[in-house]
């Protein structure tokens, strides 16, 4: 892996040497033999940081003006006398050059720095099909509100999303982390965050959107009851090279390049790798006694391909995620009293991706992939694999039937062969002493091969102001070994120009997963997690500057699988989260851009139908968080994110017992009170900064900040003292600083 | 494999859990307020041979504690331990007045009680299936009041249907401190070493224990032990069989010139 890093890091730099030794060719012209007058000069107007051509440029020379073609290029004749030419483009400064400097020359770059920002025009970003709880953010958008511009991030900040510091679970209007799915464009990755430092697991130069789907998602998407996260790619064939070098300080090296092959064709690859490994063993506290290393890497590929009708891309995206520990642990079986973990995980997947016009308002996307995934975790003597292959061939048809209308049909055939070795405690949920550590040991060897289907279809038709989204998807699991079928709809219907009116009633549903269905592990009788989602909300636009959306929100999961019973699991539990979410935008401009977003929610649940509710382990009732930027000139932005949640719950501690067996006190929880206590409210500040050097082909971004900064206590667990007679509240994070160095060419 | 995630989770927070700093200054080693240490079944006596619990006969249950020197009454009761699976709960235990030894800078409080263990006769009335095991996890439950608090302390130990079963003669009798010895004059900081008889190679967990102090890792056969300044303090240390529950205790007093 590191030898590959290196190979990259020197083809980067041979094509930065490159770049410098062209651009050292262009703007110093070999010397000459005494200067001879020269009334013609062909001058190449380009961008200041990166050296690209700037087509329709103005050149004003005396009462004359001519403009730049396609390749910035633009030849005049330098007049008589003293003088200077000017050179004016939208959103660059303009520059002015002397006659002087210009003549004896047959060629000239003019490099334009970037102009002041301005705040007069808004970017508008393009709608994709119709989601009532959606939220798009642009990656312009949000590399102006994620410390070092990484995408993923923002989900955390949207309404609706529980935040956890230092945790990479998104957890959505009360469900639980897994009952969410991620994907890259159609391409199902399971997870969009390493551990470390929160950064996604792909590059942002190739994403265009982050799409976060909060509920009432439509037929197209299944196997999740809580919410759909989706990172878009870029459909535009690149025009030029773009080469990146990122050092990130602790956290990682990244290497982008991307580049045309043709007209039509173009190609991209980035890599990264964690640098944290290395310099955490430095600032871990000896009396600690830890070694602890986590380490990542991801790697992206892709080659586009664009006809008028027909575009292609390959995709390629790995990801490792590890953590090695090695810490003085109570229940350590061995001499030095320690223990060691080793954990890892990850998945490669290759995918194609063919959209076509088939004519006739017809147009169909299909994306084969192939995915593998690899989970390790060893906790001393225990053990725990899952290897597994998946092939899956999700295909849509639509077909545009006139002007708001469209019908859509898809399928999605998934085949699954999943390997599971695992050397585990047994857990005994009645036992009151249990303990892992002395637990008797189950050793079981599993492979699972299962295939899972879907078809769904689903019609948009408007009539004037009101457009209706009715849609069905059915499916068939093979572990649960059931058909079934979730209807969906959603309304948007338009009050005025400024106000839309948006509701949405639909069933959603989860299938088990092999452990829990398993003869060994399980209970065989499982079936799929339901959840109904009921949302109705307005959206209004001020303007076209700001744009505020208040939802409300009732969602109702049932035949929830938890623990229990005589096979382990049953699906008798009920969940209900109600709420409202209120989203406050400002929309992008080139120098202010943010958002205030506020959740209030209630999530309880119960473990089967004749106990009472207590409060869900994902209950927060008030969750704030202000994302915002500001662009001090065309080279300093500052950002900064604020976040308050109230804390999250706990199951309180009411005594202790001595376990003479393990020599160690058990907890007792108040078990007829789960969930019954809170931590305290949680609030950080993030603040971050990004100046951009510009060189006339290349530039430097710095980005830096700090990150988990508290104006008083930072709380995020509890935790106990030896015999549970003490407890106090601690900040898993410290405020954490970072730089970030990033070298564009 | 969403649940699966789980497992990432599960390192994370444990990572998390293990390197978090809190401000807690109680430790566990300390004999600051009572606390019990080890408990022994059929100790046997310097220079007699191990006699596992065996059916139909009784069991002695040996309860070591650690206190302070301040250490007032301590009261000790015995209820019926809980039932639980894996198992069999038996009690209340037939409990004999604690005795106390003073140490450099602590008590050594012991505690016995003894129990009856059914005979094969009796398994079998309870059930037939019972009757034929080679042995049985027998529960446990005392409660000590050191006249502040009440500490339920909780165990299981193994009895067998004969002594000849396999497993039955494991003892960790022996077990011993090597350094510091007892008597000896040491520095603020020193090793500590402990010497462990293990005649089955059994799963143990060993704990080191003192009058003052902190031990590094209390867990490890050889850590290190950091003491407050001039003065007498003991050493204490443990070591329990994970599968026979058999266990030994060591003292060790040292001086700091």
């Amino acid at each position: 892996m590191s030898r590959t890093l290196v190979v990259v890091l020197l083809v980067g730099l041979s094509c930065f040497q490159t770049k410098v030794a062209k651009a050292q060719e262009k703007s110093d012209p070999p010397p000459s033999s005494p200067p001879v007058p020269v009334t013609k000069i062909e001058l190449t107007i380009a961008a200041k940081g990166s050296g690209r051509p700037l087509r329709r440029a103005e050149v004003k020379i005396g009462q004359n003006s001519v403009t730049s073609d396609p390749q910035g290029k633009v030849t005049i004749e330098i007049p008589e006398g003293e003088g200077t030419i000017l050179v004016n483009r939208q959103g660059y400064e303009s520059t002015f050059v002397d006659y002087k400097d210009l003549r004896g020359k047959s060629s000239f770059t003019v490099y334009l720095p970037p102009g002041k920002p301005d705040d007069s025009e808004v970017v508008i970003t393009g709608t994709r099909r119709t989601e009532v709880s959606r939220k798009t953010i642009t990656v312009r958008e949000t590399e102006r509100v994620a410390p070092g511009g990484d995408p993923a991030q923002v989900t955390q900040l949207l309404p609706g999303v529980q935040s956890n510091p230092g945790s990479t679970d998104v957890v959505i209007r009360g469900s639980g982390p897994n009952d969410s799915r991620y994907f890259v464009d159609d391409i199902v990755v399971p997870n969009l965050f390493h551990s470390v430092f929160n950064l996604s697991i792909l590059p942002s130069q190739q994403l265009t959107d982050v799409e976060f789907n909060s509920g009432g998602f439509g037929v197209q998407y299944g196997d999740a009851t809580g919410g759909v996260i989706v990172l878009r790619s870029s459909d535009e064939v690149a025009e030029f090279d773009r080469t990146e070098l990122t050092v990130n300080v602790p956290f990682y090296l990244g290497f982008f390049h991307e580049r045309p092959l043709s007209e039509q064709s173009s190609m991209a690859v980035g890599v990264r790798r964690s640098t944290i490994e290395a310099i955490l063993p430095n600032v871990v506290p000896e009396d600690l006694n830890a070694t602890v290393v986590p380490f990542f890497y991801d790697l992206y590929a892709r080659y586009l391909h664009k006809t008028d009708e027909t575009t292609y891309k390959v995709t390629a995206i790995s990801s490792l995620d590890g953590l090695t520990l090695a810490v003085p642990f109570d229940g350590s079986e061995q001499e030095d009293g320690r223990i060691n973990v080793d954990f890892s995980n990850s998945f490669s997947v290759l995918a194609l991706e063919r959209e076509h016009n088939l004519g006739d308002g017809w147009r169909y996307r299909s994306t084969p992939q192939y995915r593998i995934f690899r989970i390790k975790a060893n906790v001393s003597s225990d053990d725990f694999y899952l290897n597994g292959r998946v092939f899956y061939l999700p295909t849509e048809f639509t077909k545009r039937i006139d002007r708001g209308r469209f019908f859509y049909f898809g399928f999605a055939p998934e085949w699954n062969n999943i390997r599971a070795d695992i050397r585990a405690p047994v857990f005994v949920d009645d036992d009151p002493f249990f303990d892992p550590e002395d637990a008797p040991r189950r050793e079981v060897s599993r492979t699972f091969r299962y295939g899972n289907y879907a078809v769904w279809t689903a019609l948009d038709w408007a009539w004037d102001a009101l457009t209706v989204t009715p849609g069905v998807r059915g499916f068939y699991s093979g572990l649960a070994e059931r058909y079934d079928v979730d209807p969906r709809l959603q309304i948007r219907y338009a009050l005025d120009q400024e106000n839309t009116i948006k509701a949405a009633v639909g069933q959603y549903s989860i299938a088990p997963e092999p452990p829990e269905v398993s003869e060994e592990f399980g209970n065989p009788n499982l079936g799929y997690e339901r959840s109904m989602h009921y949302i109705l909300g307005i959206e209004t636009k001020w303007g076209d500057r700001w744009l505020t959306e208040f939802q409300g929100f009732f969602k109702r999961t049932y035949r929830l699988i938890v623990s229990g019973g005589e096979r382990n699991f049953q699906d008798t539990g009920l969940r209900q989260t109600y709420g409202f979410e209120a989203f406050v935008r400002r929309n992008l401009t080139e120098k202010v851009f943010g958002w205030l977003a506020y959740t209030y929610s209630v999530s309880r649940e119960k473990k089967s139908e004749q106990d009472a509710f207590y409060t869900s382990e994902f209950d927060q009732t008030h969750i704030l968080n202000l994302a915002g930027s500001y662009r001090l000139s065309a080279y300093w932005d500052l950002g900064t994110r604020l976040k308050f949640n109230t804390g999250s719950p706990y199951t309180p501690v009411d005594g202790s017992v001595y376990n003479s067996n393990l020599d160690k006190y058990q907890p007792i929880f108040d078990r007829k009170n789960p969930y019954s206590a809170r931590l305290p409210d949680f609030h950080s500040l993030d603040l971050f900064a990004t100046y951009d050097s510009l060189y006339n082909q290349w530039k430097l971004k710095y980005q830096f900040g700090i990150q988990f900064l508290a104006l008083g206590q930072r709380v995020n667990s509890v935790q106990y003292n030896y015999d549970y007679s003490e407890k106090e509240f601690v900040a898993n994070l410290p405020p954490i600083p970072y730089f970030q160095l990033t070298a564009e060419f | 494999m969403r649940r699966l995630r789980e497992w990432r989770r599960v390192a994370i927070g444990l990572a998390i859990l293990l390197t978090a700093c809190g401000d807690m200054n109680s430790r566990p080693e300390t004999a600051d307020k009572l606390k019990p240490v080890l408990v022994q079944v059929n100790a046997p006596a310097a220079g007699t041979p191990f006699d596992p619990p065996s059916w139909g006969e009784t069991a002695t249950l040996t309860f070591h504690f650690i206190a302070p020197e301040s250490q007032g009454d301590i009261t000790a009761g015995s209820t019926a331990a809980e039932p639980a699976p894996l198992t069999f709960p038996i009690g209340p235990l037939a409990v004999n007045p604690p005795t106390v030894t003073t140490y450099a800078g602590l008590k050594h409080v012991v505690v016995t009680a003894s129990v009856a263990i059914p005979s094969a006769a009796e398994w079998a009335l309870i059930s037939p299936a019972l009757a034929e095991a080679p042995f049985i996890r027998l529960r446990y439950r005392l409660l000590v009041n050191d006249g502040i608090r009440e500490i339920p302390i909780v165990g299981d130990f193994p009895a067998y249907r004969t002594d000849d079963v396999p497993g039955a003669a494991a003892t960790l009798s022996g077990s011993r401190i090597v350094t510091p010895t007892s008597g000896s004059q040491v520095g603020g900081e020193l090793d500590v070493e402990a010497q462990i008889v293990n005649t089955q190679q059994e799963p143990v967990k060993l704990g080191w224990y003192a009058s003052a102090g902190e031990i590094e890792n209390r867990r490890a056969a050889t850590s290190t032990w950091k003491l407050p300044g001039p003065g007498r303090y003991t050493l204490v240390f443990t070591v329990r069989g994970k599968t026979s529950r058999s266990g030994e205790i060591a003292f060790s007093e040292v001086q700091v010139p």
